[in-house]
């Protein structure tokens, strides 16, 4: 388990840090592959105070690993990191998942949640108020789609609007935009093909993790107000 | 089964691990080591190559000045450990979620803190042997009665150890236990008599530093210079302060 704001004692190095874990578990994993997995093979004699921060929630996770274990529960990981830093984290944890470990991730970070999570609970003051996969809870709230293209040639919109799941279709700009619901997109792009058009600056703006959990936890203001002090509130 | 037999077998070590570890830190540490370990022992060897320090002196009670400061040396020593250094450090590991983070191994963090206690009171029991041996390889007496100075050293530690403990528990930052635990360790020295021997104090303020932990602690050692057994009054001030700071600590800890 590795938890939130959680340090080690500033003068220890690396190595000596991951020799001390692996001594409170019966089967743990060896130090240099501790040390490899987590890019911290250079690191090992580093003291902990040295580290950059990326480096210092590395160890942190590889401490949460030195047992072996089959589950292992990460709290607020990347809180506090710049973004490489955090990707660099975040390519540790996928590696980790794909050799079969399974992680549960606390985060307010929905980005982080979309990009490794295969399931996703979302918490409104201590109740599960939903628990889906990252697309189903996008898709849930809201659930409409927008496509914004140029196309090749004139198209009839009262055409586009006719196709299933289209709800709306107006010009924009020097091009179109659609939206509907469900699997429209690819019924459009037949479309698009039977007409012998193509599609430019083709974009398609779905809700992500963000929207769904705003949607989620909009009920409760001042958890809202607490997380995003100067954000908007819908 | 074979889990659980597996964990108690490995028991013993992650202890040990951690007090190597707590060792090492240590050793990190420069002033603190020059403090605790080297300053006292200097100290000691001067005194005990100065001649003069050997005669017995009216106003000493009869004891000589190396045989007067034996005692406040040993006293210095242990207090600086336990009430100075240690709070500090286990506060900081409080602080910093070192303690929360060994609640989720199999690792108990009472066993970091037994470590550290282990580790120190293993370093003041030597460093006390030293302060006695060195000086009598230089040609120094043995204290009258060897065996009522261990017991000092013991019935002294333990006191200092609960009052660390409590200094630990009371203060909510590191910064905080170093602080307090840096008045109480003066204090303790002022009544153990490190500026003005217990000999040579007034009435009245031996009389109040009888009742300090550092006050009893010297009358404990003192007799057992003298060839005396441990006065009863001081074995008392110390057990109370011992169940008052033992019982403050426990009733007032937290893990984070």
């Amino acid at each position: 388990m590795q938890l939130q704001d959680s340090r080690m004692p500033s003068k220890i190095t690396v190595a000596e840090a991951l020799d001390l874990y692996r001594a409170f578990y019966p089967s743990p994993r060896g130090t240099d592959e501790l040390l490899e997995r987590f890019g911290l093979g250079s690191q090992r004699n580093t003291r902990f105070e040295k580290l950059s921060g990326g480096q210092q929630q590395r160890l942190s996770v590889a401490l949460a690993l030195a047992g072996n274990p089959r589950i292992a529960i990460l709290d607020e990981l990347t809180t506090g990191l710049d973004p490489a830093a955090r990707l660099e984290i975040w390519d540790f944890l996928s590696e980790l998942r794909r050799d079969g470990l399974t992680v549960l991730l606390v985060t307010h970070f929905m980005a982080e949640a979309q990009h490794l999570c295969d399931r996703v609970v979302v918490l409104r003051t201590g109740e599960v108020v939903a628990d889906d996969t990252p697309d189903g809870l996008s898709a849930r709230v809201g659930g409409t789609q927008t496509m914004t293209f140029r196309p090749s040639k004139p198209l009839e919109i009262s055409a586009l609007v006719a196709l299933t799941g289209v709800s709306d279709a107006h010009p924009q700009g020097d091009g179109l935009s659609v939206t509907g619901v469900g699997d429209f997109t690819a019924g459009v792009i037949t479309f698009l093909a039977s007409q012998g058009a193509t599609a430019h600056n083709l974009r398609i703006d779905a809700p992500d993790l963000d929207d769904a959990y705003l949607t989620l936890t909009r009920d409760s203001e001042q958890v809202a107000d607490s997380t995003n002090p100067g954000g908007d509130t819908a | 089964m074979t889990a659980i037999r597996q964990t108690q077998a490995s028991r013993p070590a992650p202890v040990r691990a951690m007090i190597r570890n707590e060792a090492r830190l240590l050793m990190r540490e420069p002033a603190m080591v020059i403090w605790m370990l080297i300053v006292p022992v200097a100290a000691d060897i001067v005194l005990a190559l100065l001649p003069a320090t050997r005669t017995p002196l009216q106003a000493f009670g009869g004891l000589s000045v190396w045989q007067t400061y034996l005692p406040v040396l040993v006293i210095f020593t242990l207090s600086l450990m336990m009430v100075q250094l240690l709070p500090g450090i286990a506060a900081g590991y409080r602080e910093n979620g070192i303690l929360k983070r060994l609640h989720a191994t199999p690792v108990s963090p009472a066993a970091l803190l037994g470590a550290d206690v282990v580790l120190y009171a293993g370093l003041g029991i030597a460093a006390s042997a030293v302060l006695v041996v060195v000086p009598v390889i230089l040609g120094n007496e043995l204290p009258g009665n060897a065996w009522w100075f261990a017991l000092a050293v013991v019935v002294s530690l333990v006191s200092f150890i609960a009052l660390g403990a409590s200094v630990m528990a009371l203060a909510p930052t590191a910064r905080f236990a170093t602080g307090i635990g840096t008045v109480a360790t003066f204090i303790l020295w002022f009544s153990a008599g490190l500026w003005l021997p217990r000999t040579v104090m007034p009435g009245w303020m031996a009389t109040i530093c009888d009742a300090v932990p550092g006050g009893a602690a010297v009358g404990l050692f003192t007799n057992a210079m003298r060839d005396q057994a441990p006065p009863w009054r001081a074995l008392l001030v110390l057990a109370i302060w011992t169940l008052v700071s033992g019982t403050v600590a426990v009733r007032t800890f937290r893990w984070e």
